[in-house]
């Protein structure tokens, strides 16, 4: 008997329907993967089942949990005394599911079968099942690190024995080597405990790697489903198969990633007919007139022009020629050292980089290696506390470095039209608001965009913008913290397709920074790996694939999952 | 498929009508201040007299739309000059900070520790009253709370990183404070702004319900409230009619800024 089996869900929200006819099944101990981009309604599903709904938002369906049965018409009430014990969720921020006020031995204790009073064993047990030692009990779960305080959540969630734990990008927020820990841990105890899990992630890797089966959604649709061995490989619908394509690889450096056109629609924006009409290539009239449903065995796809065997081979991938670096430092740092407090940790101890001028640098490492410090040093937002920056020629202000955030909604004034944010920017650099036109164009946007304001643009769009306004001044050195992290993998090879254009258009130096080993390889040739606030190793990015050096940058390739 | 903002729909049509009776009351209320003693205090319903006179033979009614100007120009005037004062301090405040920041802020607790309607009431009587000194009095007591919310939204701003954008591209800090935080500061100033109008609308009429502010003989609804207290054997509607418009008026702008402030929190939240 399978632990979960949802038949005809629909979730509906003030905007319209955010899920469509769904159905699902997972067995125990077997993991399904639902795979998508952002707002494609991942997390309505998974709030749906568990009765988590936002106000405002609704489901119908019938749902079966063992043995249980679960009409979801009856609102979140039909699902109390089931939650927890039955079917379990872990979010992606444990800290909306912890409270701050409450010690973890407290929380575990109050989620264990019989309300847990006391039952100081118990919840030890529990904690040694994650991995934890007992002193985390009596801590506050602002006093532990991402990973901890990920697993406390587990044991938590997993207190009352669900039959059915769905995982909400449960490691989406943590740093890869901490995500495969976790993930190993999640999978043992599935195993022990012979559990259903429905993983929800947006990292194909993820899916890849960890799921018996994947399901692909797109705009509240499942597109398609089939074992994991198989989706990938050999995809049957347009949009998994652009979806795969757009990712990038970390073995080699791609002239061009295949990139799917266009964007996720919003809630009001999904057209009848089949949803991704619109950005599929193989469209045709009658895909935006008849919408198709999920049909197979074993693999199924909804789609009316499925891809047949054989049609789905890697894109025929042109490797990058990469050129020798210049020789001429356009900035070098040496000895650049900083502390945020006296007994903190360094974010940046004595570091050294060079980039040549034209040269495209990237600076790798996870969240709190100093990456972002480092940036912030170079571009005049922060300060080092001792060590030199030296830039080589006489070129100051806006026109010598620019930078983009990874956030693009934040990076705009939403009070201000893109024409007055790029104007602006020219400006500064002693320049003519008539190239606004021009500079639209070179970042790919229409000009028409120029009368819009921020809030009117996607977030691929937006970014676009911020790159735009960076490079609108002509500085001599661009900086990207993070700039494709916060984007779906779909907008996010537009992205670097697109700064590999303007690295050649333009001939500016990059410093390209970012956790992900994949994206950083698409567009520099150099890279340094930080640790703790230290640079640990140099070097061009093919021989550090194939022979790093330091242990930490070893641990970082393995950790990248389903390679 | 957007739901009918029912709330400002509901506060706009007193607000339209108390509007009305500022711009119009020489039309609408040509008689006023026409004294009738022989007629005296009549009850509501008298002939002509919708809510019946007071004891100078006014009419009820036509005073009260008479009254609306005091009642409500003051208040805007001081809503306005405060969220001015409270923008141009709190934005120096949250955005230069330092020393300047320290007198600021100390400027404003002071001014917020202190009881505004007795401060006002013993200005208004040191200085001996008058309607525009009893404004300017109450508008320096109100902008503690303006220059607060300024500073924090400011602050709020200022760490964003479209703000740190601009610091990279050199831009002035003029131009920051005025081009880039201002107008995104500007919305949150405005609900504030029509709160403030409700209570300046209160304590105007608490003022001169006390005898303050307004001269005698001015058409206005705290006035008329303490004059009418003596004639509610008599003449209910003499109370009753300025002492609902205070409430009406006051809960309608009120509602409005409510409304606007949530709908600004909601956008900013989106962002
Ligand atoms: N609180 C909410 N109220 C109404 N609609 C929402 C809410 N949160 C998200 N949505 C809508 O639900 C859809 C799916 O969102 P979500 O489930 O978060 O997608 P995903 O998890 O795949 O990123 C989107 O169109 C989004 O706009
Ligand atoms: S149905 Fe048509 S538009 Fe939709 S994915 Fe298939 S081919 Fe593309
Ligand atoms: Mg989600």
């Amino acid at each position: 008997m399978n632990a979960l089996e949802l038949v005809d869900l629909r979730v509906t929200g003030p905007g319209g329907p955010i899920v469509s006819r769904m159905d699902l099944t997972v067995a125990p101990g077997e993991t399904v993967a639902l795979v998508g981009e952002s707002g494609s309604g991942k997390s309505m599903t998974a709030k749906a089942l568990t009765g988590l709904l936002p106000r405002g938002v609704t489901a119908t369906g019938a749902m079966r949990l063992g043995d249980t049965e679960v009409r979801l018409d009856d609102g979140p009430s039909a699902l109390v005394g089931l939650r927890g014990r039955r079917i379990s969720l872990l979010l992606q921020n444990p800290f909306t599911s912890l409270s701050p006020v409450h010690r973890c031995g407290q929380q575990i204790a109050a989620a264990l079968p019989g309300g847990g009073r006391g039952d100081t064993a118990e919840v030890l047990r529990r904690l040694a099942e994650v991995d934890l030692p007992a002193r985390v009990a009596r801590q506050y779960p602002f006093e532990l690190s991402g990973g901890m305080r990920q697993r406390v959540a587990l044991a938590a969630s997993l207190a009352a024995d669900p039959l059915v734990l769905i995982g909400d990008e449960p490691t989406t927020a943590l740093d890869v080597t901490t995500q495969r820990e976790v993930l190993n841990l999640l999978a043992r105890i599935q195993q022990e405990r012979s559990m259903a899990v429905l993983l929800i992630t947006h990292d194909l890797g993820v899916a890849r790697e960890r799921a018996d089966r994947i399901l692909v959604m797109y705009a509240g649709r499942l597109m398609e489903s089939g074992p994991g061995a198989d989706v990938f490989s050999s995809p049957l619908h347009p949009y998994t198969s652009g979806l795969r394509d757009s990712e990038p690889p970390l073995a080699v450096r791609l002239e061009r990633l295949p990139a799917i056109v266009g964007s996720v629609p919003r809630a009001w924006e999904i057209p009848d007919g089949c949803v991704f009409a619109p950005r599929c290539s193989r469209a045709d009239h009658a895909c935006t007139v008849n919408t198709p449903v999920l049909e197979g065995g074993q693999r199924r796809v909804a789609c009316w022009k499925p891809l047949a065997a054989g049609e789905h081979a890697q894109p025929t991938a042109v490797a990058f020629t990469e050129t020798a670096r210049r020789d001429d430092d356009l900035v070098v740092v040496s000895n650049l050292t900083k502390r945020f407090g006296p007994d903190s940790p360094p974010a940046l101890d004595d570091v050294h980089i060079t980039v040549a001028a034209g040269e495209a640098v990237g600076i790798v490492g996870e969240s709190g290696s100093g990456k972002t410090t480092l940036a912030r040093c170079l571009i005049g937002l922060e300060r080092a506390d001792s060590g030199t920056i030296t830039w080589a020629d006489g070129e100051t202000g806006a026109r010598r470095a620019q930078i983009v955030f990874q956030d693009p909604t934040s990076a705009l004034n939403p009070a201000m039209t893109i024409e007055a944010a790029l104007a602006e920017a020219l400006r500064a650099g002693g320049l003519d608001r008539s190239e606004v036109p021009a500079l639209l164009d070179l970042v790919g946007l229409p000009v028409a965009y120029a009368r819009r304001r921020p809030n009117a643009l996607s977030g691929g769009e937006q970014q676009r913008v911020a790159i735009a306004r960076a490079l609108a001044p002509r500085p001599r050195l661009l900086i990207c913290d993070e700039p494709v992290s916060s984007l779906d993998v779909s907008v996010q090879a537009q992205i670097l397709n697109l700064m590999n254009e303007l690295l050649d258009e333009l001939g500016i130096a990059l410093l390209f920074i970012t956790h992900d080993l994949a994206v950083v390889r698409q567009v520099v040739r150099r890279v340094y790996v930080m640790h703790h606030g230290r640079v640990v190793e140099s070097g061009v990015m093919d021989e550090l694939i194939s022979a790093p050096q330091h242990d930490y940058t070893r641990q970082l390739f393995a950790s990248v999952p389903g390679r | 498929m957007k739901r009918l903002p029912i709330t400002p729909l509901v506060a706009a049509v007193p607000l339209a009508v108390v509007a009305v009776f500022v711009v119009g009351a020489q039309w609408l209320a040509p008689d006023a201040t026409t004294q009738d003693i022989y007629t005296g205090v009549t009850p509501p319903g008298t002939d002509g007299h919708l809510f019946g006179t007071d004891q100078l033979g006014r009419d009820i009614w036509q005073l009260s739309i008479a009254g609306a100007g005091s009642a409500v120009i003051g208040p805007i005037v001081i809503a306005i000059g405060s969220m001015m004062l409270g923008l141009l301090l709190g934005t120096l405040a949250g955005y230069i900070g330092g020393g300047l920041d320290l007198v600021l802020s100390k400027y404003a607790d002071l001014l917020l520790a202190l009881p505004t309607t007795l401060i006002a009431l013993v200005v208004a009587g040191l200085v001996d009253g008058g309607y525009w000194v009893t404004v300017l009095v109450l508008l320096v007591l109100f902008s503690p709370t303006d220059i607060r919310i300024a500073r924090g939204a400011v602050m709020a701003q200022a760490t964003r990183p479209y703000i740190e954008s601009a610091r990279v591209l050199q831009l002035s800090r003029t131009r920051i404070m005025f081009r880039h935080i201002l107008p995104n500061v500007l919305p949150i100033a405005l609900a504030t702004m029509l709160l403030n109008v409700a209570f300046a609308l209160v304590a105007m009429s608490a003022l001169s319900f006390l005898g303050f502010g307004v001269g005698p003989g001015t058409p206005d609804w705290g006035r008329q409230l303490s004059d009418g207290r003596d004639l509610i054997g008599q003449n209910w509607g003499a109370v009753v009619v300025p002492g609902l418009l205070i409430i009406i008026t006051a809960a309608a702008i009120n509602l409005m800024g409510d409304w606007l402030q949530e709908r600004f929190e909601q956008r900013g939240a989106q962002r």
